[in-house]
């Protein structure tokens, strides 16, 4: 299957992932050798085979919803990049007039 | 270097003090610091937990079954008291809030967690050359990369540095180091230990188990990992059998089915003749062997890499910059995620991550995520099938001995194909054992692969402890590391 290096930066840009140029580069012939191994599957009589999800048949785990201690605000911005109050601190969500 | 049950047996007894045990421990590991087994000892909790456990026995407390053994732990497993790093530059100083569940039952039981070992990126890899903080070197020969992606925990184990640990195995990555470095790992079924706390990569793959010296060994620690958890719905509801009586029994009679899929092409001779070899072993302790066919097992490989980076994509979405992982700067909130991701995450692991997008993306999903789920079911009706017949599945861990490091780095689907043994038992959810069976001309050490039903755990100890009496295999230990062995 053939890929192009548009193609590479589509789907990093799906997965949000910047890419350097000669990475990027790099990509588009490793992603299209992995894609081509894969067509083999195109072999495997699936017809009217149903998809598994899941190795166990586990269903409605249920257990008692009884209260515990949380971690509390310190913790949770323990490893926080940058916090403010009591809260995380991202860059602006919405540009301006746009709320 | 004692084993886990001499370990315990020691300390509980009295005849050797915790606090003696890890001061050998960690001197074993300072002094074998090149092989970079270790992202991080925490030397001085270790010597205190092990001071704690001989006050308690000196005031007749009761002493859990694993008292006193100092047991490494990969560092995909969430500890509060360490950083948990995952091998990634994304998780530097990242500080875990809680311990794994099974960090915390070793502990319960008495066993010391005396550092995190060495991964691939995120698991993914099978030569720990992905780790963002330098590759672990294979104690058999440095050249040599130790498998992966728990290449720490299997070298560490190798060089004798602690007497188990443990690994977290997603499409090999306990069973594939164990053979590379000549010990004993085990991939429980999936469901059968808890997986809260470890940093997950492919949620429906995901398992962890022990790396020993033995089997007996792995039993005792499966002793204390298994069981249902509450923080994680995946975990079977039945109470576990009690592995470590189980392995005492003979094999007479168990019925181990060869499938011919697993002595192909691509096989090396020296690994083939030592598996036979092996199974010839199996033979003379009253094993009956059949031939087997799991006639899907070609499409297994591609089936895995779309599945599991399907599943790595989701998962690996957290790590986005906001509530902790390193932060780049962007101009808007897309560009922070963008440029934080692209700066903290490595070549594989951004590989894996588009792989999975791009299969689950529209206008591919049903071609490549839906096939492959569809392909899987296949896979699982090979193994229902196979397992109706025998007790247990015979073949090798890997198709060659360790490669050189660098060797398949620039090939990515090179080092996916060197999983196509391990690949299946964790697409099919069963578990499987790698089990120390010769060595090449090297001396290099090779691993035979035995694989059980879902919760065949005990059956498979059973077998590699009874395999293990009437072998010499998993007492072998790298040379640069006898003398270190000899004076502990």
């Amino acid at each position: 299957m053939s890929l192009t290096l548009e193609d590479v930066r589509r789907v990093a840009h799906l997965a949000r992932l910047n890419l350097a140029e000669d990475e990027a580069a790099a990509y588009v012939d490793q992603l299209a050798s992995i894609l081509d191994y894969f067509e083999r599957l195109g072999a495997a009589p699936t017809a009217d085979v149903p998809p598994t999800v899941h190795a166990l048949a586990l269903q409605d785990v249920l257990r008692d919803d009884v209260p515990a201690a949380g971690c509390g605000p310190d913790l949770a911005l323990r490893n926080a990049p940058s916090a403010d109050q009591g809260y995380f601190k991202v860059p602006k969500v919405l540009a301006d007039g746009e709320a | 270097m004692l084993t886990v049950f001499e370990t315990a047996e020691g300390v509980r007894r009295g005849r050797v003090p915790a606090e003696d045990v890890m001061h050998d421990c960690l001197k074993r590991i300072s002094a074998a610091a090149e092989i970079r087994a270790f992202l991080h000892v925490d030397a001085e909790r270790s010597l205190a937990a092990a001071r704690r456990i001989d006050e308690a026995r000196s005031r007749g407390e009761a002493l859990g079954p694993l008292c006193g053994v100092p047991i490494a732990v990969k560092d995909n497993l969430c500890t509060s008291f360490a950083p948990t790093t995952c091998g990634s530059a994304m998780l530097a100083g990242f500080s875990s809030l809680y311990d794994a569940e099974v960090v915390r039952r070793l502990e319960r039981a008495g066993a010391i967690v005396v550092g995190k070992t060495n991964l691939d990126e995120f698991a993914m890899g099978s030569s720990t050359e992905n780790s963002a903080f330098g590759p672990t070197r294979n104690p058999w020969d440095p050249k040599r990369v130790p498998g992966g992606s728990s290449g720490g925990s299997a070298a560490a184990v190798a060089a004798r540095l602690v007497p188990a640990a443990l690994g977290s195995d997603t499409g090999g990555s306990i069973r594939q180091p164990a053979a590379l470095c000549g010990v004993t790992g085990l991939k429980p079924g999936y469901g059968r230990v808890s997986r809260f706390g470890l940093v997950a990569f492919g949620s429906s793959l995901d398992q962890v188990g022990p790396i020993a010296t033995d089997a007996r060994d792995a039993a005792l620690l499966m002793n204390i990992l298994a069981g249902p958890d509450a923080r994680d719905s995946t975990t079977a509801p039945d109470a576990p059998p009690d592995y470590a009586a189980a392995i005492d029994a003979p094999i007479d009679g168990l019925s181990v089915g060869l499938p011919h899929e697993y002595f192909g092409e691509g096989l090396s001779a020296e690994v083939r003749a030592a598996v036979h070899g092996a199974i010839d072993v199996l033979r003379t302790l009253g094993a009956r062997t059949k031939d087997i066919t799991l006639p899907h097992t070609e499409y297994a490989a591609a089936c895995y890499y779309l599945v599991a980076p399907a599943e790595a994509s989701s998962n690996l979405a957290r790590f986005d910059g906001l509530r902790y992982g390193r932060r780049a700067g962007g101009a808007d909130l897309i560009e922070v995620y963008k440029a934080s991701r692209g700066q903290g995450l490595g070549a594989e692991v951004k590989r894996r991550i588009m792989i999975g997008t791009h299969a689950l993306s529209s206008g591919y999903y049903d071609a490549y995520y839906d096939k492959a789920s569809r392909v899987r079911t296949l896979i699982r009706g090979d193994f229902e099938r196979a397992f109706s017949e025998v007790d247990v599945i015979a073949g090798p861990v890997t198709p060659t001995t360790a490669f050189c490091l660098g060797e398949k780095a620039s090939d990515p689907l090179a080092m996916y194909l060197s999983d196509v043994y391990t690949i299946p038992a964790n697409l099919a959810g069963i578990c499987g054992i790698s089990v120390p069976c010769g060595f090449d001309a090297r001396g290099l050490p090779i691993g035979l692969q035995l694989m059980g039903p879902v919760f065949g755990e005990a059956r498979l100890l059973q077998t590699a402890h009874q395999f293990q009496l009437a072998t010499d295999y998993h007492r072998g230990v790298p040379p640069a590391f006898l003398a270190t062995e000899a004076a502990a």
